[in-house]
C-alpha cells in the first residue's frame, strides 16, 4: 500500500515540476501570408504545433512545401517550384521533408531500416496534416470513440484487417488492443517491426503468464509462439493456427496417440449422440471433442508439476 | 486507484493554471447517454457478442477535453467511465521541454454466461461438487459465468528539455482477475477422460523501464532499462477427481517469474543513403 501511495506522490510531484518548468515561449502562431489564399489549411493546423510555429512569413508552411516567393509573387497564378508534398512526388521527397524536423525525434532513429521506408511508405500516407480529426463511423464491434487504429493500418494490410473480425480475435476492432501496442511503424530491426527483441518477448509483454521458466517446456512454445498462435485473428479457438488435434499432429506424428481423430477401440460420436457403428466399438472418444488434445495435455506452454503429469503437461 | 488517478489529474490541472499562460485555450464535449439492453441471463449464452465489452444495461458517458497554449498542451479523454471497458487517460506536455501521460484502461474478456458445472464453488481454490461423483441430479449443479476483468494502470514521464539528450521513464501495473476455461484429465492418465473446470486467474504484472538517449538528425544513441515482474496469487488449486476415489487433485498454474532487460541502440546517418544500426539487447528472465 505505501508503494502505491509513494507512486502516486512522485507522479503528482513530477507532474506539477514539470508544469513549472520554464518553457520556451513559441512563435505565436501568426496569421501567414500564405493564409490569404489558403485559409483552410492554415486553419486545419492552428492548434498544432505546425500551426504554432507558423509565422507571418508562413515559415511553416514553405518547410513542407518548398520556397513560395515566386508563387506570392505571382499571387499564386504560379504553381511552386519545388513542392516536396505535390502529388507527383516520391514517397521518399516526401518523407525527407517531413524528417527535415522529426529525424531527431527518437521514435524515427529505425525509420531508414524500417519496411515502410523501404515499401515506398511516405510519411503522408498515414498522418493526415491538414486534415480535421476523422469522424468516428458507427461500428458494430465497438464501444469506443477512440478511433481504431487498425481501420488506418488496414486501408493497406487488408488481409491483417480481415483477420481482426474473425471469431478468435485481440480485441483490436473493440478499440482495446493497436497495431503500435506490438509493432513500432515508424521503423525497426525486428522481425515484422514489432517492438521488442523477439516476437516471445513482445507476446509475453502482455502474456507474462505464459513466461516461465517452467520445469517442463514445450520447445515450441520457447522458440516461437507463432509456432501455434496467428496474432491478427483465426477461425478457431485462442488464435490458433489450425484446429486442436490437426495443430498437435502437425509434429506429433507418432506416439501413444495415433495421427488420427480417435484412437484405436474408441468411437466416433455422431450428432444424435448415439455412437458410430461403424468404428467397430462403443467406447466414445475424448479426443477430438472440445479442445481435444488439450483436454488433458491443458498445461501446454508449460508445467512445474511433479512426475510424468508435469512432463506430459497435463497439470 | 481510480480515484487517486482522477484526484492526481484535477490536482495537475490547477498547479498547471499559473503556469500557464494567458492564451491557454480549453475545449472539449461531455457526452452522456443510457444503454437498455436484453438481461444476460435471458438469453443461453452472449458472451461471444460481449467477449471485450461491456454491453450491460446502463449510462454511458465520454469527456474529450483538449488544452492548447503557445507552448503547454493536454489531452483528457475518457469514455464508458464506470463499466468494465472504462478507458480514462491524459497526456500532455510542453513543446520541446517535456511530455507525460497516465491512463488506466480497463477490460472484460467473457468467456461463457449460464453455464452448468457440477462443482459447487467453480473458480475457487478448492472445487468439490455438493456431494461425490458421478453427481447425475443436475438440480445439484451450479451456474457459472467464465470471464475476467483486466485493468492496466499506466504512467509515463519524458523530459525533453536538455535536447539533444531525453530521459524516458514509464511504468504500468497490470491486474487480472476471475476465471478462464481450462480442463484436466480425470483418474491417473487420461484413460478415464476429463473434466471442465474454471481456473482462478489472480495475476498482477508490474513493468517499469527507463530510457535516457542522445538524439539528433545525424545520430541516436540509447540506453534502456526494463523490468517486468509478473505474481500469480495462487499458484495451484485442488479439484475433485471423480475417476480418484473422489480425492482432491492439484492442478498448477502460471509460476511468478521475473524479466529484466538492458538494451543500447545506436544509429549513425553517415550519409543520406548510408546507415549503421548496431543493437545489443542482454536480457535475464
Amino acid at each position: 500500500m505505501h508503494h502505491r501511495l509513494a507512486a502516486a506522490l512522485a507522479t503528482a510531484c513530477a507532474l506539477s515540476l514539470s508544469f513549472l518548468w520554464s518553457v520556451p515561449a513559441s512563435a505565436q502562431g501568426a496569421e501567414p501570408v500564405c493564409s490569404k489564399c489558403h485559409e483552410e489549411s492554415q486553419d486545419s493546423i492552428k492548434a498544432t504545433p505546425h500551426g504554432r510555429k507558423n509565422d507571418a512569413k508562413g515559415t511553416a508552411c514553405t518547410n513542407c512545401h518548398g520556397d513560395a516567393t515566386e508563387h506570392v509573387a505571382a499571387k499564386g497564378k504560379k504553381p511552386l517550384a519545388k513542392n516536396p508534398m505535390a502529388k507527383a512526388t516520391t514517397a521518399n521527397v516526401k518523407s525527407e521533408a517531413c524528417m527535415s524536423c522529426h529525424s531527431s525525434n527518437r521514435h524515427l532513429a529505425f525509420w531508414e531500416s524500417g519496411k515502410h521506408a523501404k515499401n515506398d511508405v511516405a510519411c503522408s500516407n498515414c498522418h493526415n496534416i491538414h486534415g480535421s480529426a476523422k469522424a468516428v463511423a458507427a461500428a458494430p464491434f465497438t464501444t469506443t470513440q477512440r478511433p481504431i487504429e487498425a481501420d488506418m493500418c488496414g486501408t493497406c494490410h487488408k488481409q491483417v484487417r480481415n483477420a481482426t473480425m474473425k471469431p478468435s480475435h485481440h480485441p483490436i476492432l473493440e478499440g482495446k488492443v493497436k497495431c503500435s501496442d506490438c509493432h513500432n511503424v515508424h521503423g525497426s530491426l525486428t522481425q515484422a517491426m514489432v517492438k521488442h527483441e523477439t516476437v516471445n518477448q513482445q507476446c509475453f509483454s502482455c502474456h507474462a503468464d505464459k513466461r516461465g521458466p517452467y520445469v517442463f517446456g514445450h520447445p515450441p512454445v520457447e522458440e516461437n509462439c507463432l509456432s501455434c498462435h496467428t496474432p491478427h485473428g483465426s477461425s478457431h479457438n485462442k488464435l490458433l493456427n489450425e484446429k486442436v488435434p490437426n495443430l498437435c499432429q502437425d509434429c506429433h506424428v507418432q506416439g501413444r496417440h495415433p495421427t488420427a481423430y480417435y484412437g484405436q477401440n474408441q468411437a466416433w460420436i455422431k450428432p444424435d449422440g448415439t455412437v458410430n457403428p461403424d468404428s467397430g466399438t462403443t467406447a466414445a472418444s475424448s479426443r477430438f471433442v472440445s479442445r481435444s488434445c488439450l483436454n488433458c495435455h491443458n498445461a501446454i506452454h508449460g508445467s512445474n508439476a511433479p512426475s510424468s503429469r508435469g512432463k506430459y503437461l497435463i497439470r | 486507484m481510480n480515484k487517486r488517478l482522477i484526484s492526481i489529474l484535477v490536482a495537475n490541472l490547477f498547479v498547471a493554471a499559473p503556469a500557464i499562460a494567458q492564451d491557454f485555450k480549453v475545449e472539449g464535449t461531455v457526452s452522456a447517454g443510457v444503454i437498455n439492453t436484453r438481461n444476460k441471463d435471458d438469453v443461453v449464452d452472449a458472451s461471444k457478442l460481449n467477449e471485450y465489452k461491456d454491453l450491460s444495461s446502463g449510462g454511458l458517458s465520454a469527456v474529450d477535453v483538449k488544452g492548447r497554449g503557445s507552448s503547454y498542451w493536454f489531452d483528457l479523454f475518457g469514455e464508458n467511465i464506470g463499466r468494465d471497458d472504462q478507458y480514462i487517460g491524459l497526456k500532455g506536455g510542453a513543446d520541446k521541454t517535456f511530455k507525460y501521460w497516465l491512463s488506466s484502461d480497463s477490460l472484460r474478456h467473457n468467456f461463457l454466461f449460464n453455464g452448468r458445472t457440477p462443482y459447487a464453488n467453480p473458480g475457487s481454490e478448492v472445487q468439490r461438487p455438493p456431494s461425490n461423483f458421478a453427481l447425475l441430479n443436475q438440480g445439484l449443479w451450479t451456474n457459472l459465468d467464465v470471464s475476467y476483468k483486466r485493468r492496466d494502470d499506466a504512467v509515463g514521464f519524458e523530459l525533453q528539455a536538455l535536447n539533444p539528450w531525453y530521459v524516458r521513464v514509464e511504468g504500468n501495473r497490470v491486474k487480472t482477475t476471475g476465471t478462464k476455461v481450462g480442463a484436466s484429465s480425470q483418474g491417473m492418465s487420461p484413460g478415464n477422460g476429463y473434466v471442465d473446470l474454471a481456473f482462478p486467474v489472480d495475476y498482477e504484472t508490474r513493468n517499469a523501464s527507463i530510457e535516457g538517449g542522445f538524439s539528433t538528425k545525424t545520430m541516436h544513441f540509447s540506453l534502456s532499462w526494463l523490468t517486468s515482474k509478473f505474481e500469480n496469487e495462487q499458484e495451484s488449486f485442488a479439484w475433485q477427481n471423480g475417476y480418484w476415489g473422489n480425492g482432491l487433485d492439484p492442478t498448477y498454474l502460471p509460476p511468478d517469474n521475473k524479466y529484466s532487460r538492458i538494451a543500447g541502440n545506436a544509429t549513425i546517418r553517415k550519409l543520406p543513403s548510408t546507415r549503421r544500426s548496431p543493437r545489443a539487447s542482454p536480457r535475464t528472465s
